[in-house]
């Protein structure tokens, strides 16, 4: 939760200055979200060209009017619904690429002692593809943005209970794929 | 799903969300460890902030040349109507009577000729319309 809230604080701050600065601030910016943003949007888009694609487009939305994100109550949730719709208007316009086969247009980066974990994380974004869009969404959203369903609701345009059930029904999918390998490795 | 269901309301609160989970700690764990494997490429940095600079750039003359646009629209809104009534002034047609009346008083008042008088009153009125369109009388074109 600590880290969470350093993140809304650092966030607000960038905010600030992108309002007074304008798009002379926005590194400041992009260097605090992108990752979060990108990741978010491959769970829409399924791959990562076109992720990064919708980040672009949505934070030279946000260049263009800074002051907009200033005005918001929660720039945060409005930067993924930003995303978001980005997201979606790309994935609509392309033919889904199904890559479900392997991970190989996903940029990838593990220190050394975290190699033998890389099967785990590679297991887990092949699971997370093969989730219907709106279940990856806020399985995204919950686990590493770490957002009530309240907030995920808020960024979907769905109600909160919605957004329940979609996570509910996602770990179910999510546990049947992935248990074996969590037990194995809480076992290591 | 029922014990979804029934529990009303405050889906804002932490509480609600951990009674909705379902993941064992162990598949958890690992769902959050898996956050971070994934990294934007290193040209996206640069691509999006020259996107937006050229974006912010284009926004600038987009708007200059609007009110630019403007700007013109409303001198031109400004100068037609006066430029047509000075037309329509100048196109009116001197009254011959007027004419007459103001040589007959200048003849009277300097002792000229009333044929002079006349020459003197279309001279002035000449030199009064060309004043109008901006030439001088008598000036070849």
């Amino acid at each position: 939760m600590g880290s969470s809230s350093l993140f809304h604080d650092r966030l607000n701050t960038c905010v600030e200055r992108l309002a007074e600065s304008g798009v002379a601030a926005l590194g400041g910016l992009f260097d605090l979200t992108s990752q979060r943003l990108v990741r978010y949007a491959i769970a829409i888009t399924t791959n990562q060209h076109d992720a990064e694609d919708a980040v672009q487009a949505a934070l030279v939305q946000v260049a263009k009017s800074p002051r907009r994100l200033a005005t918001c109550q929660r720039p945060w949730p409005y930067l993924l619904c930003m995303v978001r719709n980005e997201a979606l208007q790309i994935a609509r316009r392309k033919k889904r690429w199904t890559l479900l086969a392997n991970l190989t247009d996903l940029l990838t980066r593990r220190s050394v002692d975290e190699i033998e974990l890389e099967e785990s994380y590679r297991a887990v974004w092949m699971a997370l593809r093969a989730l219907p869009t709106a279940q990856a969404e806020v399985v995204v959203l919950k686990m590493w943005e770490d957002m009530t369903f309240a907030e995920i609701a808020e960024v979907l345009g769905v109600s909160p209970f919605t957004a329940a059930s979609r996570y509910r029904y996602a770990m179910e999918k999510l546990k049947r794929t992935l248990q074996p390998l969590a037990e194995e490795l809480a076992h290591v | 799903m029922s014990d979804f269901r029934s529990r009303s309301g405050d889906f804002s609160s932490r509480s609600f969300d951990d009674a909705t989970n379902v993941a064992s700690p162990a598949l958890e764990s690992v769902l959050r460890a898996a956050g971070c494997y994934v990294h934007p490429t290193d040209d996206l940095r640069p691509q999006v902030l020259e996107a937006a600079q050229r974006a912010c750039r284009q926004r600038r003359t987009n708007h200059r040349h609007g009110t630019l646009l403007l700007l013109v629209f409303l001198l031109a809104s400004a100068g037609i109507p006066s430029y047509f009534l000075r037309a329509s002034r100048s196109s009116q047609a001197f009254p011959s009577e007027l004419v007459h009346r103001q040589a007959a008083e200048l003849a009277l008042k300097s002792g000229v000729g009333t044929n002079w008088a006349l020459y003197e009153v279309f001279d002035q009125l000449r030199e009064e319309q060309a004043a109008q369109f901006g030439t001088r009388a008598g000036e070849k074109r």
